[in-house]
């Protein structure tokens, strides 16, 4: 039994030890080898980085004077391009203007005709109302001084004839009130008798 | 028109053709109540005057007929009533009332200045002041005092 746990024991221990053993040495192998290759490729990185830098500067400075050259270009073709906006349009205003000054010059002309046809007819027409106007002023006139002559003499007549009237009645009563009172009864007889006999014979046989 | 000549005597005013009328229509009711015991004349003398009955009993007595038949004398009666309403009428307009005798002297001036017998329908009109005015188949006169004087003060047109 001692033997074989010393066995054992002795077998343990050997196998640690190799384990031991094996990963001591990938330990130190590995870095030594990685050391080696990233000193390498640090290397060769710098010499890319190195490169491309130079590149990326040219291709800046290319760039740079491409744009230099770009912005200029760009200064010019609107520089051009205004002053051919601008003279297209001086040019197209004239134009305008010009055809304007036509077209309203004709409608003008057109304005003052029509302005004078319209003035003739308005003056021909002016000229007709004013006859027609003034013969009815005429007529107007001469009806309502007929008129009011026609009033103030039914008026007149009418107060004459109510002066009349009223004085009438006032001297009828007047006198009415003298006869009255002078007359005697015999007075009244006699007066009926020289009516009745005043009546001429043939008076009713005529007017029958 | 001489046979009523004594009936229309005594006719002056419309109201007296009036009381004729009256008087005929009263005779013609007695006239049937005449009885064998007395005459007409005894019958009319009741209800009228002695003149007046006379006057009918000899207006009847003229046509000679039997005065006793009834139907002749209506006959008789209602000519006379024609007769009376046929006469024409005046209408006369005065200022003063007059008495019946006036107005009867009145109505002979006016029968003769008509020639014909006519009936005065008398008006008392005070405002008349005077004289008279007078209407006559349709002919209108007026004499009156008040259209004198209004005339006066009147204006000529």
């Amino acid at each position: 039994m001692t033997y074989i746990i010393l066995s054992l024991a002795v077998f343990t221990l050997g196998l640690i030890a190799v384990y031991a053993y094996f990963i001591i040495k990938n330990e130190f192998g590995i870095s030594k080898y990685e050391k080696h290759a990233k000193k390498k490729i640090d290397e060769h990185m710098k010499r890319v980085i190195n490169s491309s830098e130079a590149v990326l500067n040219e291709s800046t400075e290319k760039m740079n004077r491409l744009l230099s050259q770009t912005n200029h270009f760009k200064g010019t073709i609107e520089s051009q391009a205004k002053m051919i906006f601008e003279d297209f349009k001086d040019r197209y205003v004239a134009s305008l203007n010009s055809e304007l000054a036509s077209v309203e010059k004709q409608y003008e002309e057109a304005f003052y005709q029509n302005m004078k046809d319209l003035r003739k007819k308005l003056d021909g027409r002016f000229k007709e109302q004013m006859d027609k106007t003034d013969e009815l002023v005429e007529v107007f006139k001469k009806t309502q001084f007929e008129n009011v002559t026609r009033e103030l003499e039914a008026y007149r007549k009418q107060q004459e004839e109510k002066s009349v009237q009223e004085l009438q009645i006032i001297f009828t009563k007047v006198l009415d009130d003298v006869v009255k009172k002078s007359l005697t009864k015999e007075d009244q007889k006699r007066l009926i008798w020289s009516s009745l006999e005043s009546i001429k014979k043939d008076f009713f046989s005529g007017k029958k | 028109m001489n046979d009523v000549l004594s009936f229309f005597e005594g006719l002056i005013l419309v109201s007296d053709r009036e009381k004729l009328i009256d008087q005929i229509e009263m005779v013609r009711r007695e006239i049937f109540a005449v009885s064998n015991s007395e005459t007409l004349e005894q019958t009319l003398k009741k209800q009228l005057s002695e003149s007046r009955a006379k006057e009918f009993f000899l207006y009847l007595s003229k046509y000679k007929k039997n005065i006793y038949d009834g139907h002749i004398i209506e006959e008789i009666l209602e000519s006379l009533r024609g007769k009376a309403m046929d006469l024409d009428v005046v209408r006369l307009s005065l200022a003063i009332d007059m008495s019946r005798s006036e107005i009867s002297e009145l109505h002979t001036k006016l029968t003769e200045q008509l020639n014909q017998r006519v009936l005065l329908d008398v008006h008392i009109e005070p405002s008349l002041l005077g004289g008279l005015r007078l209407e006559y188949n349709g002919v209108y006169l007026d004499l009156s005092l008040s259209t004198r004087i209004k005339g006066m003060i009147q204006p000529s047109r």
